[in-house]
């Protein structure tokens, strides 16, 4: 599961973007997840980043009643997690420029030098 | 207040397991009864096992299976979840200063009766020593119960036969040690079991 590996720091930074934007609690967290692409991995591990980004102070939650079954848990941003969502997009656009510029320069240079022992 | 929020509470919890699987039952029993063991705070217990109650619940009415929320393996789930809570020294303390007095108060009270107070230094420590034995060994058990599929009867032979019955081997034997070398007053020479 090595998705799952490299999905760790990430997961926290989309967590936080979802939350900003409308107050969610943690199943349709998952389902957006799921609508966004992530199917691999297990849902379940959600909950134990919400509680460290609760102890963080990222995010607060409150429980409300549903129609149907037990109470929600929703979870909504605090300052500090809005702060904490612009480091995230930063470090991520810092990553993700870096490692495209990598892989895609590698990936030309071999196949350059594939061309010069073909010639 | 607090009576009608119990009862909604068994209200709700009843109306919950009418459609909810053996599966998620038995896992969120058991994460309980781990957290339980790690010393975890109830109050926070409580809330992540209602939080993943509704989880559950509305993965079921989709019809994904458990697998899909904890993963395959429920221990390395347990354990993550486990890593995120801070364990509640205060209330482990409670336990087990409840648990030792509580076992000392029925020597203490016999001896109360009988007009014979005096333990030696060995008494004491022997009975506090083989009260945290007693006190590991059920959370041990517990933790194991928790993380291992076992049928009820196993879990049960467990729980009740392994560590319940180490004290009283324990306290034998350590009456047994001590009698011969200490000079003790004959009404608790011989009055260690419970």
């Amino acid at each position: 599961m090595s998705t799952t590996q490299m999905l760790k720091g990430i997961l926290d930074g989309c967590l936080l973007a979802i939350i900003k934007n409308k107050e969610v609690y943690g199943y349709e967290l998952a389902e957006k997840l799921e609508s966004y692409g992530f199917h691999a991995f297990s849902e379940g591990t959600i909950y134990p980043l919400l509680m460290r980004m609760q102890k963080e102070e990222l995010v607060t939650s409150t429980l409300k009643k549903s129609t149907a079954g037990p109470r929600r848990k929703y979870y909504s941003l605090t300052q500090k997690g809005e702060a904490e969502l612009e480091l995230f997009k930063e470090r991520w656009n810092y990553l993700q420029t870096n490692v495209n510029r990598v892989l895609s320069h590698e990936s030309d240079t071999k196949q350059a030098k594939g061309d010069e022992k073909a010639e | 207040m607090n009576r009608i929020q119990s009862k909604q509470k068994e209200m709700r919890r009843l109306n919950k397991e009418r459609n909810f699987s053996e599966k998620s039952k038995a896992f969120l029993e058991n994460l309980r009864l781990y957290l339980f063991s790690k010393g975890k705070n109830s109050a926070e217990i409580e809330d992540i096992i209602e939080e993943l109650e509704v989880h559950l619940l509305e993965a079921e009415k989709s019809g994904k299976p458990i697998e899909k929320i904890i993963g395959k393996s429920p221990k390395e789930y347990m354990e993550m979840v486990s890593d995120e809570m801070a364990i509640d020294y205060r209330t482990w303390i409670k336990y087990i200063a409840f648990i030792i007095l509580g076992s000392f108060s029925f020597t203490i009270f016999r001896d109360l009766l009988k007009g014979s107070l005096s333990y030696s230094v060995l008494e004491i420590v022997g009975h506090i020593a083989i009260g945290i034995i007693f006190i590991i060994s059920v959370f041990i058990g517990f933790k194991y119960i928790s993380t291992t599929n076992q049928s009820i009867k196993k879990q049960g032979l467990i729980l009740f036969a392994t560590p319940s019955k180490r004290p009283g081997p324990l306290f034998f034997s350590f009456s047994f040690v001590y009698s011969p070398t200490f000079n003790l007053p004959a009404s608790s020479s011989h009055g260690f079991d419970f």
